[in-house]
């Protein structure tokens, strides 16, 4: 997946070693860009029953989850679109392609996977990405984990996906700042003292291919990389899985932003689109330090 | 589900579903190679060094026999607290 991670643990500092292994773990496990990973084996059997760990179980329990709570527009089953826009290797291996084979049908939907008795049954043709809802999950589950073995409070970053519990180093609510979506600095601080934030956006992990700008959000409609004019969005949630399958989702639906599934989740989320209109749902100034610009400035 | 712009070429999933004790010092820093946890930098302030802080989330905690995994399933509002000039961490689009 390719991303940074940071911790703060409020608590004894061995707790912070474990949470690096514990990343290192979960990456193990999910990363599809690991043969060894159970999430390529579920890939590569895909048709028939895997044994996965609990882990892995819970990722694609949530999977199907996000499916749902989104009314379809995170689909983990996108692998096969992932893949054949190109983004078929960690991002940071990406350079100009041309073409590349799909190994995995256009887009099935989640309905499809099975999960029963300690093993998960892909659809045939069909692969699985635990894309962004990976790192989310991952957060929650560190945050969790080292709550449950005595840390005071938590902070884990996963790639932008962040989750937060218990006390913050300056024993006020742990202040993540929003990053802009096109230029340096920050468009909004959010005060949490539990939950995540998460951001989605087409403008970043873009690549080329031939004369064509590809990126990283499949719409699950067509197969191919989304590009309604909604650009970034943040969401605030309880978990950072279900904060970064919103946001995701949210960017896929467009302009204007409609955030009834955000609200339905009890989350709350801001957006900026193509000419840097801001709009936030209702909930979302209960979590900022001021009041979002109408307009953003963006990179020219 | 509300319509999107143009482009749709089949029918949406959806509808087949119906269904303050000062800055943090850095304990530990480690490089991981590859994937997620690429570059994983990890910081730990002891307790003894804090302030009371948040106990906002003790009810979460104690909310009976359901396991963690069971409570990620749930929803769960975010709690929302006073943001401060100093973020912790940024989220970003990665």
């Amino acid at each position: 997946m390719g991303s940074d991670a940071q911790v703060v643990v409020v608590g004894p500092e061995h707790l912070a070693d474990r949470a690096v292994a514990r990343i290192a773990d979960l990456e193990r496990r999910w990363s599809r860009f690991d043969e060894r990973s159970e999430v390529s084996g579920l890939n590569r059997h895909a048709g028939a029953p895997v044994l996965v760990s609990a882990e892995t179980l819970e990722l694609v329990e949530r999977a199907r989850d996000a499916w749902r709570m989104t009314h379809g527009w995170f689909d983990p089953t996108v692998l096969g679109a992932v893949v054949r826009a190109g983004y078929d290797r960690s991002f940071d291996a990406i350079d100009a392609v041309t073409s590349r084979a799909a190994s995995s049908a256009l887009v099935a939907d989640a309905a499809g996977i099975e999960i029963r008795a300690g093993t998960v049954r892909l659809p045939v043709g069909t692969g699985f990405d635990p894309g962004g809802i990976g790192k989310g999950l991952a957060a929650d589950i560190v945050v969790d984990e080292l709550r449950s073995d005595g840390a005071a409070g938590v902070c884990v970053n996963l790639g932008g996906d962040v989750r937060v519990d218990g006390e913050s180093p300056s024993g006020d609510a742990w202040t993540v700042a929003v990053e802009h979506p096109d230029r340096p600095g920050t468009i909004a601080r959010v005060g949490v003292r539990s939950g995540a934030v998460a951001t989605s956006t087409t403008l970043r992990r873009r690549w080329s291919s031939g004369d064509e700008l590809r990126h990283h959000l499949i719409d699950p409609t067509t197969g191919l990389p989304s590009w309604t004019t909604l650009t970034f969005a943040t969401v605030v949630a309880g978990h950072a899985w279900r904060a970064e399958v919103l946001a995701k989702a949210l960017v896929l639906r467009g302009a204007p932003a409609r955030f009834d599934d955000v609200e339905a989740a009890g989350a709350a989320a801001l957006t900026v689109d193509d000419d840097g209109r801001v709009a936030g749902s209702d909930r979302i100034g209960d979590f900022l330090a001021a009041p979002l610009p109408a307009i953003l400035a963006r990179a020219s | 589900m509300a319509t999107t712009p143009t482009r749709r070429k089949r029918p949406h999933p959806a509808r087949r579903a119906r269904a303050a004790a000062g800055a943090v010092s850095v304990g530990a820093m480690a490089v991981l190679t590859g994937g997620m946890a690429a570059a994983a930098h990890a910081a730990a302030t002891p307790r003894a060094s804090q302030s009371a802080g948040s106990t906002s989330t003790s009810t979460a905690r104690t909310s009976g026999d359901r396991t963690p995994a069971t409570r990620r399933a749930t929803s769960g509002a975010a709690v929302a607290g006073s943001a401060s000039t100093q973020p912790v961490t940024v989220t970003h689009a990665s």
